[in-house]
């Protein structure tokens, strides 16, 4: 199976949201990395087929989506950022609606939502009015709903969103166990979310595909580039100024920061180990930082 | 707590742990009974009237009425300018078509008079509808609050818009008096004002909005088509006026203090939420 | 999906109650309009009278079938003199000044005024058939003027003696849900509070996203929408007129009348709706059945629109003002007395008068399409049917393009 993103732009107005975007998918798990604003989500719904491109086009096993139609869809899971949920529905009268949506069989389908609501961990919830959920519930019943039809292709933006440290570790293994013979192509700006199983990560800035990469490769980048120092109250803003910062802590001897910065930022900076967080500071601007 | 625990560590100190174990010895030698249920419980009641009252909001009537006038102030700009207009507008095309077309203007007046307050009251629930309840709630005036002040300015509006197409209308109805002019339009505009109320509490905006005009509509329709309901209404004896207008009166009344118990406390709004 | 999509339309609350109201009204108008005035003393009438003006008569007491027996069929010459006889008796009578009348004789009185009314609508019609006789021999018959009076005075002619004074009973009130006017308000409000939701809601409920990207989720399910929105039209309409039938059934007691032709319809019902020059040559529930298949026709027109709106505006009350819009517009043309030229034709062929029914039979209406007459229901139903089919084509093309984007 090959995804292919071929040339795809998406122009509101006068504003390019994503330009000319380029990138071949094969099976496994796609991180989409970028800051606000960036155009994840609407990449993402190009790909769910639910926004058509400005210009280029997304093909399949060499097939264009846009023309593949119902036959795309079928074999599709989408998580939207944000969506709603019928509040007077009950979680069981919710998957079975989209299972019909889907195109499921219908004794088939009695199965798989009670599958699926076990795997979001909803099973003794499936009775209870869709109003009554909370946030995270709720996120729990839009991946229910994606993962019903057995997607070959999953996108997801944003999944993890307002769940707890427990549900998102769950979540994460639900992925990477579900990825062997299919796509996963997921956004994100918790790096800890994709820090174990994403293949290859994508950098999305303003639009532009800045950097695709392996998790090593991309560590490797900035390896050495990553320094840790011990500054006193007083300079802190002027450290702040200058560089990317990272982590700030307090410790007994003043506080610790952690900078991002091609070279030795100052006298007695050390160089530390880099992670998928300082990736992001590294290739995102100093605005971007807050959103991490 | 603080306090006894150092007063605890003086006494420890000042004591031998030998001298400790002997008091303990002694202590022991006595039973001390824990005193029953029915004693604590008597105890209790005998303490509460010392227990000051928890502060009322403010408890002079006309103290509330002025804080809720200035704040009404502060509403004002806060109002959607179209509503104002769109208002205005309706008013003058009723006046027009009613002398255009010669018909009965205390038809216009009645038909007319409760639709500004209608649509007001999306204006007075525009927090809830955009998911900012939570937040007006917990500010310094609270959702019940700024919801009564959007409520009296639309109130405010929606009667001297009515006045205003009365005073219109006067050449035309010279045989009636103002007052019966006036009491024709306010008595079901008491009424239906009260029974919006009641169904904007229950529903969100727009499906309010739909329901109340698919009624109100309805309702026009007949009084139009069945001049004998028209003529119930013009022709009512003074004193119903009054009862009905009473009746209207009440149960406005009754339904604002629900507004108020209902966004006074976060979790009684369960039911009106907003979608993530 | 279907099923899922009913539910939906279901559990709207408000429905419930407007609906509930809308019936609390028929009610009520049907307890206070409907009196057995043949019942009453002579001064309640006349007080029923100055207060709603006339009075509907229910014909329900045993002696108008005894009266039936006597006058009912069609008017002959010798029923008209008698009962025109009869009539000037008791008004002399009642100059006279006795008592006042028995409610016997009040009920004849009642029969033999619409004998002689029907003699005066067979007089009526004999003129037309002879004024668009002289038409016939005065215009070219080539022309539009001529192939219209023919048309006009063969439908007539088919009419056999089709005035005179039948039992209806229930009937007169069955066609129309308190009056016309009223139907279409009832009805039209209805289908737009049920129907305006349907796809504005998935946009302010932010599920249209996860809607349009599975694989029926731009085709098969605007299917399921609109099945469930035509079976929440036909709960409704049923309803409705079921409603309706059992009110008249039970406060006119009866459902005889039922094969009487048309043309004797409502007379001396507070809405004065007359067939009496009507070409049509059906049977009472020829026409009942005619009414409100036309009326049922309409409301599944106005749904495809409104669903149409309800998609195109995403939003409901947006969609739920301009569906208001479109359906009242003919209505405040004529206030505005806008009912001439181009507008005659935006009023005539509109949903308000599609819905309504009985300004399309009441008389010959036909229009010059390339020089034939056709007949105005005709045209209108066909204009609808292609509006329609397009509105459904348009709704189908444009929820497939549908994108989500903000």
């Amino acid at each position: 199976m090959r995804l292919l993103i071929d040339n795809v732009s998406k122009k509101f107005k006068d504003k390019w949201a994503i330009k000319y975007f380029s990138a071949e998918l094969t099976e496994g798990v796609y991180a989409l990395l970028g800051p606000n604003g960036a155009g994840k989500t609407t990449l993402m719904r190009m790909l769910a087929d639910i926004s058509m491109p400005s210009t280029g086009r997304i093909l399949l096993n060499d097939k264009d989506i846009s023309l593949m139609g119902d036959d795309y869809r079928d074999i599709l899971g989408y998580l939207p950022q944000e969506f709603g949920l019928y509040k007077n529905f009950t979680a069981v009268r919710f998957l079975m609606y989209f299972a019909s949506l889907k195109g499921l069989d219908k004794k088939f389908a009695i199965d798989k939502v009670e599958e699926v609501l076990d795997l979001v961990n909803l099973t003794k919830d499936r009775k209870r009015k869709i109003g009554t959920f909370s946030g995270g519930m709720k996120r729990r019943l839009g991946i229910a709903q994606a993962l019903l039809n057995d997607p070959k292709i999953l996108i997801v933006d944003e999944p993890t969103a307002g769940l707890d440290p427990q549900e998102r570790i769950r979540f994460r293994n639900l992925l990477s166990e579900i990825a062997g013979d299919r796509i996963v192509f997921l956004s994100t700006h918790i790096v800890s979310d994709i820090e174990y199983i994403a293949k290859e990560v994508l950098l999305l800035k303003q639009g532009e595909l800045i950097q695709r990469s392996t998790l090593g490769n991309l560590l490797e980048q900035v390896k050495g580039k990553v320094w840790s120092v011990n500054v006193t109250q007083a300079v802190l803003p002027e450290i702040q100024r200058q560089f990317k910062i990272g982590n700030i802590q307090r410790n007994e001897s003043g506080i610790e920061c952690r900078i991002v910065h091609d070279e030795k930022p100052v006298e007695n900076a050390v160089a530390v180990h880099a992670t998928l967080e300082d990736v992001y500071l590294y290739f995102f601007d100093k605005g971007a930082i807050k959103d991490v | 707590m603080a306090n006894r625990k150092k007063n605890t560590d003086e006494f420890v100190d000042m004591m031998e742990s030998k001298e400790f174990d002997e008091i303990e010895k002694k202590l022991n030698y006595y039973f001390v009974q824990y005193p029953d249920e029915h004693k604590i419980d008597a105890t209790i009641d005998t303490l509460r009237q010392y227990v000051p009252d928890k502060k009322k909001q403010s408890t002079k009537l006309v103290e509330r009425f002025w804080a809720l006038l200035k704040h009404s102030g502060r509403e004002f700009s806060l109002i959607s300018k179209s509503y104002w207009l769109s208002s205005i507008i309706l008013f003058i095309f009723g006046y027009l078509i009613t002398n255009y077309g010669a018909y009965n203007p205390l038809f216009t007046l009645v038909i007319l008079a409760p639709i500004p307050f209608i649509f007001g009251l999306i204006e007075v629930f525009k927090g809830r509808e955009q998911g900012l309840l939570e937040m007006e709630m917990a500010c310094k005036f609270s959702a019940h609050e700024i919801m009564l002040s959007r409520m009296l300015l639309v109130g405010v509006f929606n009667i001297t818009l009515n006045t205003m197409l009365t005073i219109g209308f006067l050449p035309q109805v010279e045989t009636i008096s103002i007052l019966e002019i006036l009491l024709v339009w306010f008595t079901p505009f008491t009424i239906f004002a009260a029974f919006a109320l009641w169904l904007s509490m229950k529903f969100r905006g727009a499906v309010f909005v739909m329901t109340f005009l698919s009624l109100w509509v309805s309702f026009s329709a007949l009084v139009v088509s069945y001049p004998a309901w028209g003529n119930f209404i013009l022709n009512m004896h003074i004193a119903f006026h009054f009862l009905f207008m009473g009746i209207g009166i009440i149960m406005f009344v009754i339904q604002m203090k629900q507004l108020v118990k209902k966004y006074y406390y976060y979790e009684e709004v369960g039911n009106i939420e907003v979608t993530h | 999906m279907y099923r899922h999509e009913l539910f939906k339309v279901f559990t709207r609350k408000n429905i419930y109650i407007v609906f509930f109201l809308v019936v609390l009204t028929m009610v009520y108008i049907d307890k206070n309009y409907i009196s057995q005035t043949e019942t009453m003393e002579e001064d309640e009438y006349v007080e029923l009278f100055e207060e709603r003006g006339a009075p509907v008569t229910t014909m329900k007491n045993g002696v108008y079938e005894k009266l039936f027996d006597e006058w009912g069929g069609p008017v002959t010459e010798d029923k008209i003199s008698l009962a025109t006889e009869k009539m000037q008796k008791i008004d002399e009578k009642l100059v006279e000044g006795t008592p006042s009348l028995t409610p016997e004789e009040k009920a004849a009185h009642n029969v033999h005024f619409i004998v002689a009314n029907a003699g005066q609508h067979e007089i009526s019609l004999q003129e037309r058939k002879e004024s668009l006789q002289s038409k016939i021999d005065d215009v070219d018959d080539q022309s539009y003027a001529y192939k219209e009076a023919e048309k006009e005075l063969s439908m007539l002619e088919q009419l056999d003696d089709t005035h005179g004074f039948y039992l209806i009973r229930a009937w007169r009130g069955m066609f129309d849900l308190i009056e016309p006017f009223m139907s279409v308000i009832l009805l039209s409000t209805l289908i737009l509070l049920g129907l305006t939701p349907v796809f504005a809601e998935e946009h302010s409920q932010r599920t249209l996203g996860l809607i349009l990207a599975t694989k029926h989720g731009k085709g098969k399910l605007v299917t399921a929408k609109i099945m469930a929105s035509l079976t929440y039209i036909g709960v409704v309409f049923s309803s409705l007129h079921l409603v309706n039938f059992f009110l008249h059934w039970l406060s006119y007691g009866g459902l005889q009348g039922w094969n009487a032709p048309i043309q004797s319809l409502p007379i001396s019902t507070s809405f004065n709706t007359l067939y009496e020059l009507s070409p049509f040559a059906w049977d009472v529930w020829q026409y009942y059945a005619i009414t409100l298949s036309i009326q049922f026709l309409a409301c599944v027109a106005l749904a495809f629109l409104v669903l149409l709106i309800s998609m195109l505006v995403k939003n409901v009350m947006f969609a739920f003002f301009i569906s208001g819009a479109v359906i009242g517009a003919p209505f405040m043309f004529r206030i505005l007395s806008l009912d001439q030229g181009i507008f005659k034709y935006i009023n005539s062929f509109s949903y308000l008068e599609f819905m309504k029914v009985d300004n399309l039979f009441q008389e010959f209406i036909a229009y010059n399409v390339f020089g034939y007459p056709v007949l105005y229901p005709l045209i209108l139903l066909f204009i609808f049917v292609i509006l329609t089919a397009l509105i459904v084509f348009f709704t189908y093309n444009r929820f497939r393009q549908q994108q989500v984007n903000e």
